[in-house]
């Protein structure tokens, strides 16, 4: 049994402290790991991620996250991440991480991801540089996380996990507005996930998004966006169906 | 000529997204009978009051119902086996 706690769109400021360690407390009987997919401060202010650093700091579980793009906004994204790996935080981009539950290794890749829509309505490699450019860095980010997947694989973590910041599905995106999809997520960042495979993806951004949706390929999405899910974190169980008998 | 409603809206939501005290993208504006109606979620009470500050900043001539809400936190976590 593997219990992954998820959340992202913390949004934290310099107004959050205290809003979150409360909800944590008794995280150890509920989860084996936190998840935060991205969007952790408003501007990406480091003194900003300094206080989501006091409200993480001794958790009993290991916490993996991703940045969005409210980390990114300072051009400070760099300090963000320094901040919280000061307090044990695994930050991903295009990398993974490899958590011990109960002697089962589970793998964590992560990547910010980017836009570009979904297949049939979506931005190409095509035209102006800015256009390639824009569709490049989500082809780019696609691949490291497939990467990512992959290599887990090869060193033989059955299960993975793969955290993003924009979605990698448009099930998860019900109820925003059509026309900001591709400002949302893309179906690459869902190609990548259907390629490599994965027991689950996570993603954030979609505040006015559903929690539940799929890739095309079948593998369950979580758009854990907390204005999504209004909860510190959600879990959701590997492997309960079979221990629990059902 | 009195400035289109449609670029007034997006004006304000240009400042949401840009003001220091806001930092939300999420926030709908919609415009009716010069009243301006936001709706949406925000993180905390202290951004919810910036949002109206920020609408009656950038829109001094219309009537703000500044009708966000604080993404509340309910105390469990819901648990889901993933097939
Ligand atoms: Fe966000
Ligand atoms: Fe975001």
């Amino acid at each position: 049994m593997i219990r992954v706690a998820a959340v992202g769109d913390i949004h934290f400021g310099q107004d959050s402290a205290g809003t979150l360690r409360p909800h944590l407390e008794d995280i150890a009987e509920q989860a084996d790991v936190y998840l935060l997919a991205g969007d952790l401060t408003r501007l990406g202010d480091p003194e900003e991620a300094a206080v989501l650093a006091r409200e993480l700091r001794d958790l009993p579980v290991p916490i993996v996250a991703v940045l969005g793009n409210h980390d990114y906004h300072s051009d400070q994204e760099k300090a963000v991440t320094d901040v919280l790996e000061g307090i044990g935080v695994q930050v991903l981009e295009g990398t993974s991480t490899v958590v011990d539950v109960d002697g089962t290794p589970v793998g964590i890749a992560g990547v910010k991801g980017f836009g570009s829509g979904f297949a049939g309505a979506c931005g190409s490699d095509f035209g102006e540089p800015m256009m390639k450019a824009y569709v490049r860095h989500t082809q780019e980010a696609a691949d490291r996380l497939r990467e990512a997947l992959d290599d887990l694989a090869r060193a033989g973590v059955e299960r993975r996990v793969a955290l993003m910041h924009y979605s990698p599905s448009e099930g998860t995106l019900r109820g925003e507005r059509l026309e900001i999809y591709p400002f949302l997520g893309s179906y690459l960042l869902g190609e990548a996930v259907d390629r490599a495979g994965a027991d689950l993806a996570i993603h954030g951004h979609a505040h006015g998004g559903t929690e539940k949706g799929f890739t095309p390929g079948g593998i369950q999405v979580r758009n854990v966006a907390q204005p999504v899910i209004t909860r510190a974190y959600n879990v959701y169980c590997l492997d309960c169906e079979k221990e629990s008998g059902g | 000529m009195n400035e289109p409603e449609d670029y007034a809206i997006q004006r304000l939501r240009d400042a949401l997204a840009a003001d220091e005290r806001v930092a939300e993208m999420g926030i709908q504006v919609r415009m009716a009978a010069g009243k301006a109606f936001l709706t949406g979620q925000v993180a905390t009470p202290e951004r919810q009051q910036a949002v109206g500050a920020v609408a009656a900043e950038v829109l001094p001539d219309y009537e703000i119902h500044n009708e966000t809400v604080v993404t509340v936190m309910a105390d469990q976590p819901r648990v889901e086996k993933i097939k």
